[in-house]
């Protein structure tokens, strides 16, 4: 495994002496003199780590891995970008600042190993001596622990709090201290994770769930094979949840039947008796629950004169329900959320990456609205994501929103696509065409 | 005069305006023609005194000024925001058109019946259709500034100037071009300026059906257009091919009311296609406002024609001031309705009275004798007035409101 670790520190020195085949770069030639003389000079460049020529020099272009491991943590960033661009399988960054992870994480340098937050681990582990496991919850809104007291939370899990993480402060675990959505809240067991404490963190995974059920409009045969199945798809990574299925038949269709034990999801039957408008008007007499989801095929969006009125628009301002638009493209790899700098398009960037978090896809969140700095809540979104192994990624516009939008979604290899019907800074025909024309899949709200 | 030291007195004045009005609540463009009113006035007075004229426009500063209305009028079409006017509802709109009616239909008949009383030596229609602007860019910006952009008096304010720029101005292009027609007696004028005026509208629907297309498929070209880092400035570039395309088309029949017309549909149909194209808007607003436009607004001053002037006509300045207040007052007062008299007041104050497309319309109508020289004079002066003190008791009454 051949190896390159830019920084010919004290740790870089410690790594090498259980590797191989190895290369340390080293930017300060007496550093680097005294290292060759220990090491070997076979296995040390004197150069700046960044530069690609470098790298390439040390034979960046078939290394196995690579660690970036200067006590800059700019240089480690840029070390780390310059070894992902020339496609090093395995990028380590270090980063002594807590608070420049964050930011690491977010240029795409997925391992980023911070010394503060190992040594504070193991000092924890050291003090308590019969904690056997640690875990963290993320809390979310609405969820169990939204609003509740850290006191609460220990005698509840039957577990020690140790801290809690709001945005970049590590917080005391003071009992009198409430959970905010957002917050991470880190706890260890004593003498293994109790039942409670399992149980616990399967509720707060329960929370994470963006909907409760699915709805399913299916106006013909064909529809099966592309509504159906990535309902049934979303349903099965979701949990499990219930569907509901809209069918022009007295009978479910054999081929629905085969997909739902496919799936191993609970599927209930409804009849149509004429196309798929009397099944939108049966949704419309029917009680929606809150977290409902409703799916159509593409069909249904496609006469643009009756779009306005249609009984899609009636679901999304009535029952205040989202929509998904189904073109099967499953699995999802990659989520498109647009953020237009309203609360609802900050909701629906959260239910997109609930889905993700649960069927595996990264997310992309476009900003679009003309609010200065970063997203709001982004931050939770990211640290919810990376908790899970999740890419939660920010792209901004370039110069116009619009453009960008239809560039991402007809040439960014996405599968779906979050947006609000009445996005703002998108040119409204533009959008509709995104919605109706475009080949991913569309989860709409109002 | 050399050429150049005439262009460096403009663009010396062009820096120094807005920092010696920073203090001031003169917008700029007001601010750019007052000060070439007073520069103008120092060298009508020498000449007056010696004999001697001490300062000329010169062919650089009039060719770079026209270049500067030509972009102006661009820049006002890039201004139009068809997002808000979609936002603005039905309603809205319907609204603002029936009090732009009612403006125009009041000014008429005022002017008519003071024209019986007075005798005026005024054309009633085109004065009327001057009088019936209102300067969309003070509108803006005063809105932006109370804050109010985001609630219903303000959108129908907005709403209601992007209403009135617009339609004014392709009745001017049409009434000016019907005036050209008649006094050309020659049938075939008239088809070819038909035909041109078609050609321009198919060439605004074609550029925008094309725009659209190419925004679907090439959305990665046109991308470039918009980017900061571009080294080519294609954007630019090719908002200014879109320009004269729709400029030169005018020529052909030597409108400059259609030429006015044509660039300012050029700038509508890149806001009508991209909306939101914030960082080419920020370029070409500099290159616009940075150079072109004050060239425009100063040279206007300096070219003033003090003598003309120097007439009866000025007296007509408080009769039309007066009857461009009540003919946008009483229709926001009937129309608006909004529960609160003093509210609607405000907002006749407001739309009252335009600046750049008064000023365009003057300039056309004196190209084409329908106004006289002192009457251009007095609606420049007029037009300076109103985006002078109009924003300032709007902001009095508005504010008591608030209260």
């Amino acid at each position: 495994m051949r190896t390159i670790i830019v920084g010919g520190g004290r740790i870089g020195k410690f790594i090498s002496k259980d590797l191989d085949d190895f290369v340390i770069i080293e930017k300060e030639r007496i550093r680097a003199e005294n290292l060759a003389r220990e090491v070997g000079e076979e296995h040390v460049i004197v150069g700046d780590g960044a530069d690609p020529k470098v790298l390439e020099k040390a034979g960046a272009n078939h290394a196995d891995a690579l660690l970036a491991i200067t006590n800059q943590d700019r240089t480690n960033l840029k070390v780390a970008l310059a070894a992902k661009s020339m496609g090093v399988p395995r990028v380590i960054a270090r980063c002594d600042d807590p608070a420049y992870i964050d930011t690491m994480h977010s240029e795409g340098v997925e391992s980023v190993i911070c010394p503060a937050h190992t040594a504070s681990r193991m000092i924890h582990s050291t003090l308590f001596h019969d904690v056997q496991e640690m875990a963290s919850i993320h809390v979310t809104k609405g969820s169990l622990l939204d609003g509740a007291l850290l006191g609460d939370v220990g005698s509840l899990a039957k577990t020690r709090v140790l801290g809690v993480i709001r945005k970049k402060d590590v917080l005391k675990p003071d009992p009198d201290l409430a959970v905010k959505p957002g917050d991470e809240v880190l706890l260890c067991s004593l003498g293994g994770m109790s039942s409670e404490l399992r149980q616990l963190m399967a509720r707060e995974t329960t929370g994470l769930l963006p909907f409760s059920e699915i709805v399913v409009m299916i106006g013909d045969e064909a529809m099966i094979e592309t509504v159906g199945d990535e309902s049934l798809y979303l349903a099965a990574h979701l949990g499990k949840i219930p569907v509901e299925v809209h069918y022009p038949a007295d009978e479910p269709p054999q081929r629905l039947q085969d997909l739902a034990q496919m799936w191993g999801v609970p599927v209930e039957h409804f009849s149509m008796k004429s196309g798929v408008e009397t099944g939108f008007t049966c949704i419309l007499f029917r009680k929606m629950q809150k977290n409902s989801l409703v799916t159509v095929g593409p069909g249904e969006i496609t006469n643009k004169r009756t779009f306005k009125q249609c009984d899609l628009t009636k679901i999304l301002e009535r029952d205040k329900v989202p929509v998904l638009i189904c073109r099967r493209k499953i699995p999802y790899t990659k989520i498109l959320a647009v953020y237009d700098g309203s609360e609802i398009s900050m909701d629906l960037a959260e239910v997109a990456l609930k889905i993700a978090l649960h069927t595996g896809s990264s997310l992309h969140v476009l900003d679009i609205s003309e609010l200065e700095g970063s997203i709001p809540d982004l931050e939770h979104l990211k640290r919810l994501g990376r908790s899970r192994d999740i890419e939660v990624k920010q792209l901004s516009v370039e110069g116009n929103p619009t453009l960008d939008l239809v560039a991402l979604v007809t040439g960014g290899g996405y599968s779906m696509l979050a947006i609000r019907w009445s996005c703002s800074n998108v040119r409204k025909d533009i959008l509709r065409k995104v919605i109706s024309d475009s080949a991913l899949s569309v989860l709409l709200v109002r | 005069m050399d050429e150049y030291v005439s262009l460096l007195i403009v663009t010396v004045l062009a820096f120094v305006t807005p920092l010696l009005f920073s203090k001031t609540r003169v917008p700029v463009v007001v601010a750019e023609i007052l000060v070439g009113l007073g520069v103008g006035l120092i060298a009508f007075l020498g000449y007056k005194l010696t004999g001697v004229q001490i300062l000329e426009s010169g062919v650089t500063v009039e060719v770079l000024a026209g270049i500067g209305f030509i972009f102006l009028m661009f820049l006002s079409g890039l201004e139009i925001d068809f997002g808000k006017l979609e936002r603005g509802g039905r309603w809205t709109i319907i609204k603002s058109v029936a009090m732009l009616l009612m403006t125009m239909l009041l000014t008429y008949g005022l002017i008519t019946l003071v024209d019986s009383l007075i005798g005026l030596d005024i054309d009633p229609f085109y004065m009327a259709l001057i009088l019936s602007t209102t300067s969309v860019a003070v509108v803006l910006s005063i809105v932006r500034e109370m804050r109010i952009s985001r609630t219903a008096p303000g959108q129908l304010i907005m709403v209601s100037a992007l209403v009135a720029d617009v339609v004014t101005m392709i009745v001017i292009a049409a009434y000016t071009i019907n005036i050209q027609v008649i006094a050309s007696q020659d049938f075939f004028y008239g088809v070819e300026a038909m035909g041109i005026v078609v050609l321009i509208v198919v060439s605004f629907y074609l550029t925008f059906k094309l725009g659209s297309w190419a925004m679907w498929h090439y959305p990665e070209i046109l991308q470039k257009f918009f980017k900061l880092d571009d080294p080519h400035e294609l954007g630019v570039r090719g908002s200014l091919a879109i320009i004269f395309t729709f400029v030169a088309l005018s020529t052909v029949i030597q409108s400059e009311a259609l030429a006015v017309l044509g660039a300012f549909l050029a700038g509508a149909v890149i806001s009508l296609l991209f909306q939101e194209g914030a960082m080419l808007g920020k370029k070409l607003f500099g290159v616009g406002y940075g150079f072109l436009v004050p060239v425009f607004f100063i040279n206007i001053g300096i070219s003033f024609d003090f003598e003309a002037i120097l007439s009866p006509t000025v007296l007509l300045i408080p009769v039309l001031f007066l009857i461009a207040a009540v003919a946008k007052i009483l229709p926001a007062m009937l129309i608006m309705r909004s529960g609160d008299l003093k509210q609607d007041i405000a907002t006749g104050v407001l739309l009252t009275g335009g600046l750049t497309l008064m000023i365009a319309a003057a300039q056309i109508g004196l190209s084409l004798d329908i106004i006289s020289n002192s009457e251009r004079g007095m609606i420049i002066l007029l037009a300076v007035i109103f985006s002078a003190i109009m924003p300032i008791i709007f902001k009095q009454l508005y504010k008591a409101e608030v209260k």
